[in-house]
């Protein structure tokens, strides 16, 4: 099935950032058709989008190849510094340590994602049904990226300058595998919004993954995301900061940190798919309230009220933060007083009402 | 897959490489070469990269998910009837003559 936002695709003749500069020209004749223009074009996207929302992917499991519950399947691969995928297996799910730092990091750190949705959340794998869990390290030549492509993870090595490895970081693994799950629920649109909501989804079980393997309580944890990932020739902390965001780097190689951690800060651009790694900050923000102002560990109750509004039907592909807040507000009823408290808070201190 | 209109024309292409695990605004920055002033022997690296890149561009990345890049082009052409034009490349697909052009800009003096 393609993903969503395949069918709708945006077909514009005046690129985007072009609409933008000419909207604040300051001659109105210049500006106003351009921001008419701008605002079709939202509404346009708008109604494409609300008009068609995708069914869940729910795939049946497959008997032939069905995992055991509780049980990873791994499967770690090799590109070799090309960009073939997957690559040749290096590593299957039982097997021994390679001795490749690369390989290794990979194949622990798939397991310790799989082990926080199996252990507290009782999901098997990134479908709920089991699937095998592939990931591809050495991917092309001093690439400094990681990625899910709809089936797999892929890795690459950095460039040593800039970026090291990019299986560093627990962190990141779980981050490119929640994409995968993510998919398989609310399909949430990577653009805007709902990209933004599904960028800090992701931050939230990747930093889960890390601390529930560290052993650490949500007041413990450093709420970073990703480090280790930049090497000491810039500086960076890590790529985001959940807790203070806009406060992860600033260098001149890098820039600043653009992320901004209330509402009043959200940055409008045609960038970044509408800014899906910027404003992710603002809803990362909210999660690193809600668990820190609960005793204990964050994956026990401020992450079980989010896992059960991403996996919640009546989140939609192109839900905004406000609409996802709600549903967190309505998943916090299952707790206590002070856990629905601190939810609330949490949203009504990043600006976000739901 | 789209269809690229001629190069004769165009002034200025301006590539940008989107998506991937993080925005970090100094490494975003795009790249802009002037057709109109570069040696026609860069010119002529650029149009290639381009119409390499056209089979396997498609009109507008709606958002390449799960943190993959992609390139954004613009070719802005000379007068003001005339169309501009942008398309993405998904890096994957992306031929390494485009993927040279972002990561070694040529010189334009």
């Amino acid at each position: 099935m393609p993903r969503p936002s395949e069918s709708a695709p945006l077909i514009g003749v005046i690129p985007p950032y072009m609409l933008d500069r000419l909207a604040q020209h300051n001659d109105a004749r210049v500006s106003m058709p351009a921001v008419k223009t701008l605002i079709i074009d939202q509404q346009q996207r708008g109604l494409r989008e609300m008009a068609v929302q995708p069914p869940r992917a729910k795939p049946s499991p497959s008997r032939k190849n069905a995992t055991p519950a509780g049980k990873p399947r791994r499967a770690v691969h090799d590109a070799a510094n090309t960009t073939t995928l997957p690559g040749k297996l290096v590593r299957a799910e039982g097997r021994p340590a390679s001795g490749d730092a690369a390989v290794d990091e990979a194949y622990e750190h798939l397991g310790a994602t799989y082990k926080l949705f199996w252990d507290i959340y009782q999901r098997h794998s990134i479908d709920g049904h089991g699937l095998p869990l592939v990931g591809t390290v050495h991917y092309g030549e001093d690439y400094d990226n990681a990625f899910w492509n709809g089936t797999q993870m892929v890795f690459g090595d950095g460039d040593g300058e800039v970026f090291n490895r990019f299986t560093v970081a627990p962190d990141i693994i779980g981050h490119e595998l929640t994409h995968g799950v993510i998919d398989a629920e609310a399909a949430l649109l990577y653009q805007g919004q709902s990209g933004a909501l599904n960028e800090s989804l992701c931050d939230v079980f990747g930093s889960l993954v890390k601390q529930y393997a560290l052993g650490q309580d949500a007041r413990q944890a450093d709420w970073l995301v990703g480090v280790g990932l930049f090497t000491a020739k810039v500086r960076a902390r890590a790529l985001r900061s959940m807790a203070e965001p806009g406060s992860a780097y600033d260098d001149p190689v890098l820039g600043k940190d653009p992320q901004p951690a209330h509402m009043d800060d959200y940055v409008d651009t045609p960038s970044d798919n509408g800014g899906v790694h910027i404003n992710s900050g603002i809803p990362n923000r909210a999660f690193y309230l809600a668990a820190t102002s609960l005793d204990g560990p964050a994956w026990a109750l401020a992450g079980r009220v989010w896992y059960d509004a991403l996996c919640d039907e009546r989140l939609r592909h192109d839900a905004d933060f406000q609409q996802f807040a709600a549903l967190t507000l309505q998943a916090a009823q299952r707790h206590d007083a002070a856990v629905r408290d601190a939810v609330a808070k949490a949203w009504q201190t990043v600006g976000v009402q739901p | 897959m789209i269809d690229l209109p001629s190069l004769d024309l165009a002034l200025l292409v301006r590539l940008t490489r989107e998506g991937g695990l993080a925005y970090l605004p100094a490494l975003a920055q795009p790249r802009s070469i002037d057709l109109a002033a570069c040696p026609p022997d860069v010119r002529q690296e650029v149009c290639e990269a381009l119409q390499r890149a056209a089979p396997v561009a498609v009109p507008r990345s709606a958002g390449a998910g799960g943190d993959q890049r992609y390139f954004h082009v613009e070719v802005v052409y000379g007068g003001a009837e005339a169309p501009q034009v942008s398309f993405d490349v998904p890096e994957t697909d992306a031929p390494d003559t485009l993927v040279r052009l972002w990561k070694e800009p040529p010189r334009q003096e």
